[in-house]
């Protein structure tokens, strides 16, 4: 969070661009990753990303204080399911499908070596592939809470329910993801199978 | 019954692993799942691999941005509100149009009180109109009325019937007596009254033509007091008579022995009309306005007509509604 952020969203709310841009600076990798994890390409995140922040400048205004992180990954969580349902009309747009193709948005990560660099994508891969598998609401979750860190509270603002919910929908989620995993425990790093060696 | 306590235990103690990582379980819970794990092998490995998969999520990298998603200039406000509006608008129109079909169409089906019952009650007017004797207008508009639920109406009605039953005999009298000259009275009586006289002309013949009356209303009253439905063979062999009587008749005296019934049947209505009790002068203006509801209902579109015209018209109405909605909301949207 910025030091001077309530003051940017106060200026932002009185139609100040450069405020709301320091906003976008500030948050913009979340946002662009929250997309990409919930739509698998990266493509598709670009263009969900612009369209949570042309979305969360118009709505400013509707912003009443509390977790301004939570209410913008709201703002991308809408804007990327808003993209979901646009992939759908395609023929070609379903999200298993977009991971198959696009290689579930791998990220590349100069500082590790080319084997370890090699495990890594492929974690990740079978990662997106998993999430790709739970429902919506456990989906967000599961990456909101593991992915991007935000507390239980802010789960609850940003997914409009209750804390309990949220509690339900991260077990459940996070469940799934174990066995979804674990059924291909033999084609993960260490750590997976050093637990089935032990 | 152990092995089920720990075995609710376990599945218990599965489901707070979660929050257990998280750091979301109080000290009594935590310290209770603790105990638990020291014993269960299972639990142990499933928090192990929950922990290793929780970890590869945390552990996955956040990707650089393509670029920068600063707004270069502040979005300018589109037509996407009016477009919303006329979507809200549509979607109300849609919902009051369904809201409106789902009433009519539970309103048809569910049979409100009124039309199913008009209809009944008009019918049976009418079959009683058609059975009740025919020859006079007055008789059958008791029915009618009496159709109006009292008990003490239905005495009423029987009363006029009976009045009318008792007369009959004395206007067919002259049809029979002026037909029973020339013509033989066997016939007229299996015509004229059917089952009602039981074969009292076809028997004495004779008798007949001096005591018409009264021979026939002895049979006749008692078969209009005990049912109505008795009463229609009767009326309408009054009816009959004078269609029937013609080819019994001389050719001589067509006309004058056929016209006799009909004269008879027309001065019907004075008579009654003079006898009436007050009772049954109140049915029969009852009858007389309640007569026109029917006739005015027979005019128009009928009302079960008017509510299949308005299922059609609000169910073509809901679908373009539909179409129109989803048009524009899809226009929103792009």
């Amino acid at each position: 969070m910025l030091v001077d952020e309530p003051s940017l969203i106060a200026r932002s709310q009185r139609r100040d661009l450069a405020a709301f841009n320091a906003l976008v600076e500030c948050y913009q990798r979340q946002v662009y990753n929250l997309c990409l994890r919930l739509l698998a390409s990266a493509e598709a995140a670009e263009d969900a990303t612009q369209e949570a922040f042309i979305a969360a400048y118009r709505r400013i205004d509707s912003f009443h204080g509390g977790s301004f992180r939570a209410w913008l990954l709201r703002i991308a969580a809408n804007a990327s399911y808003d993209e979901l349902r646009r992939q759908r009309r395609r023929p070609t747009a379903s999200l298993e499908a977009a991971t198959a193709e696009h290689g579930a948005a791998e990220v590349p990560s100069a500082a590790a070596g080319p084997e370890d660099e090699a495990l890594r994508q492929e974690l990740t891969a079978h990662l997106q592939a998993g999430l790709a598998t739970l429902l919506p609401d456990q989906r967000l979750a599961v990456i909101l809470r593991d992915v991007h860190g935000l507390s239980y509270e802010e789960l609850a603002e940003t997914m409009r329910c209750s804390v309990g919910t949220v509690k339900s929908r991260i077990a459940r989620g996070r469940a799934r993801m174990r066995e979804y995993l674990m059924a291909r425990r033999e084609l993960l790093p260490r750590p997976f199978r050093l637990k089935n060696e032990e | 019954m152990l092995e089920v306590l720990a075995r609710i235990h376990h599945r218990r103690i599965r489901r707070q692993l979660s929050h257990y990582l998280d750091g979301m379980l109080s000290t009594r819970e935590s310290r209770r799942l603790e105990g638990h794990l020291a014993q269960c092998q299972a639990c142990r490995d499933e928090l192990a691999e929950l922990q290793a998969t929780v970890q590869a999520l945390t552990e996955l990298p956040l990707a650089d941005v393509p670029r920068s998603f600063a707004l270069a200039a502040a979005p300018v406000p589109t037509l996407r509100p009016a477009a919303r509006r006329m979507e809200f608008g549509l979607r109300l129109a849609t919902a009051a149009a369904a809201f409106a079909l789902a009433v009519v169409l539970v309103g048809d089906f569910a049979g409100l009180p009124g039309a199913g019952e008009r209809e009944e009650r008009s019918m049976a007017g009418r079959v009683e109109l058609y059975a009740a004797p025919t020859g006079t207008e007055v008789v059958p508009q008791g029915p009618t009325a009496g159709s109006a639920e009292s008990q003490a109406d239905r005495q009423a009605q029987a009363n006029v019937e009976q009045q009318a039953a008792t007369r009959t005999p004395t206007l067919l009298a002259p049809g029979i007596a002026g037909s029973g000259e020339e013509a033989t009275p066997a016939p007229a009586g299996a015509y004229g009254e059917g089952g009602v006289v039981t074969g009292t002309p076809s028997s004495q013949p004779t008798v007949l033509a001096p005591e018409p009356a009264p021979g026939i209303t002895e049979a006749a009253t008692p078969a209009a007091t005990a049912t109505p439905a008795e009463i229609p063979p009767g009326a309408f062999g009054l009816g009959a008579t004078p269609e029937a009587a013609p080819p019994t008749l001389s050719p001589e005296t067509p006309s004058p022995a056929a016209t006799p019934p009909p004269v008879g049947a027309q001065i019907a209505p004075s008579e009654p009309e003079q006898q009436l009790s007050p009772e049954t002068e109140k049915q029969v203006s009852g009858g007389d306005v309640e007569r026109e509801t029917p006739a005015a209902e027979e005019g128009g579109p009928s009302r079960e007509t008017v509510v299949r015209w308005l299922e059609v018209g609000l169910g073509i109405g809901l679908a373009l509604l539909l179409v129109s909605w989803s048009l524009a909301r899809r226009r929103g949207r792009a």
